[in-house]
């Protein structure tokens, strides 16, 4: 069974899916600023590669995919924000001190690099949400093996 | 706007929406319908968690660039951090749910909940 999308469909995915995922970027990296963060930008990237999975077909993306990769991702995920977590833990578990005393991401409230360890969080929670969602869906397309 | 009806409307839909979930997790015999129900259970829990958040005419609680009355005029940002934690638990409850239907559609070869009640293999 052919399992990949027409001509138009995967032309416009090839157009979409850069957009898609620097938008996620966009969403993930000022989490700290304007709505979104962590969850919602690694969401918004998780649906680009699920266009992917979707316009290109399971054969193509069992070339680009590797499970161990993508686990090894999501762990680091969870490990770095542990890690920022407890960066302060001279005073205590989730101590922001990247934000009292940090040498960077202290800057003016408002700006790029401030809030601390938030912009770390972010791109951890982004990561791990982004790498567990596109290894969900790729595992439950891998899965049809029932008969016609 | 201070009509009892709307205002208390967003709560209406929570309960329409509890009773549509609940009736098709108790009356539905397909399991993704089961699914679905469960779906819409937790859409009903995260509107009312949000509704409760309200605050007439305020602004929502983000700094960057607010304007200056939005000061002290915010609606509660708690409940829009509980309701992001249960739309991420709902999401990986509903991925399990339906890997398990997955699963039950292959070793039984039904989504009857009525028909995989057998022991098999």
């Amino acid at each position: 069974m052919k399992s990949d999308m027409g001509l138009i469909v995967k032309t416009t995915a090839r157009a979409t899916i850069p957009l898609i995922g620097i938008f996620g970027a966009y969403v993930v990296s000022h989490g700290h600023l304007t709505p979104g963060g962590g969850f919602q930008g690694g969401a918004t990237i998780a649906g680009a590669g699920i266009l992917f999975l979707i316009a290109f077909g399971l054969g193509e993306m069992k070339k680009r995919y590797n499970h161990h990769l993508y686990s090894a991702l999501e762990g680091l995920g969870g490990l770095a924000f542990l890690g920022a977590a407890m960066l302060g833990m001279g005073v205590a578990f989730f101590y922001n001190a990247l934000w009292q005393d940090g040498p960077f991401f202290n800057g003016q409230p408002g700006t790029l690099l401030s809030a601390g360890y938030l912009p770390i969080m972010n791109l951890a929670v982004g990561l791990k949400v982004f790498t567990g969602l596109v290894s969900a869906m790729a595992a439950i397309a891998a899965y049809r093996r029932w008969k016609e | 706007m201070n009509n009892v009806v709307l205002v208390n409307l967003p709560f209406v839909v929570v309960a329409l929406l509890l009773a549509v979930g609940f009736y098709t997790i108790g009356f539905k015999r397909n399991l993704i319908k089961v699914v679905i129900g469960i779906e819409i259970l937790e859409g009903a829990v995260n509107l009312f968690l949000i509704a409760l958040g309200y605050v007439k005419g305020a602004y929502a609680p983000i700094y960057t660039m607010a304007p200056p009355q939005a000061e002290n005029n915010m609606v509660l940002p708690t409940p829009q951090a509980l309701t992001l934690t249960s739309i991420v638990i709902g999401v990986a409850v509903s991925a399990l749910m339906l890997a398990f239907a997955v699963n039950i559609y292959r070793h039984y070869g039904t989504l009857d909940v009525t028909k995989v009640r057998r022991l098999r293999g």
